[in-house]
């Protein structure tokens, strides 16, 4: 019904805002997802990561959001990537979405995120600990 | 045609710069053009890119290009 925040920020990401901004009382569950920069990635220690964007990826988060929250089990979506240099343990994707019932807010949460990752010109590269770098799914 | 190319991530990454100018009438023309002149390192990258043209998505490489077109060249997507 409503996409209360469809970001691209290079700003610190709080899945906890994403919760708080989709609540409304109409709305029995929130499921939220934080995707997190992690230290290893095919068996390699990873130090640091960038993600940069395409100009059009503000548009394009935000014509994500709204198309699931048209969905009329949808209560309300919030989403945000974040671009730039990130450390690990940073928030790189926070979304959260209300629903009347958990099952759909469960299965909209997932879909948003599979969706983002889909869809969002958003590119992330990888440094490795011994110095090597790499653009992640770039043959 | 004189047609603006800009790269991308992986892309800018393989050819060393943002943007540059090039002559050609079709995506494909334009395509084989680009892996001819910057070698191995992005005719490898560019099998795997999507293209948008002028703002729009297209993976069809008969697309003629108007002069002045701005041609951008996006590898796959890594958010998340």
């Amino acid at each position: 019904m409503e996409t209360i925040l469809a970001r691209v920020t290079e700003e610190p990401l709080s899945v906890a805002e994403h919760e708080a901004a989709v609540a409304d009382k109409a709305a029995g569950a929130v499921v939220s997802f934080a995707g997190v920069v992690r230290d290893h990635d095919g068996g390699r220690s990873v130090t640091e990561l960038e993600y940069t964007g395409h100009p059009s990826a503000p548009e394009l988060i935000a014509e994500i959001a709204a198309e699931f929250a048209a969905r009329p089990e949808v209560q309300a979506v919030a989403v945000s990537h974040r671009i730039g240099l990130l450390g690990i343990g940073d928030v790189a994707l926070a979304c959260a979405v209300s629903a009347a019932h958990r099952g759909q807010a469960f299965t909209a949460c997932a879909e948003l995120v599979d969706e983002v990752k889909a869809r969002l010109p958003i590119w992330k590269r990888q440094v490795f600990s011994d110095g090597e770098e790499e653009w992640v799914a770039c043959p | 045609m004189p047609v603006t190319v800009r790269y991308f991530a992986g892309a800018r990454a393989a050819v060393g710069v943002d943007t540059e100018t090039r002559e050609a009438g079709t995506l494909a023309e334009l395509v084989g053009q680009l892996a001819d002149a910057h070698g191995e390192r992005l005719e490898r990258v560019l099998p795997a890119c999507s293209f948008l043209v002028d703002g729009t998505s297209t993976r069809d490489r008969a697309l003629v290009l108007a002069p002045g077109s701005v041609v951008d060249v996006l590898p796959p997507f890594a958010g998340g």
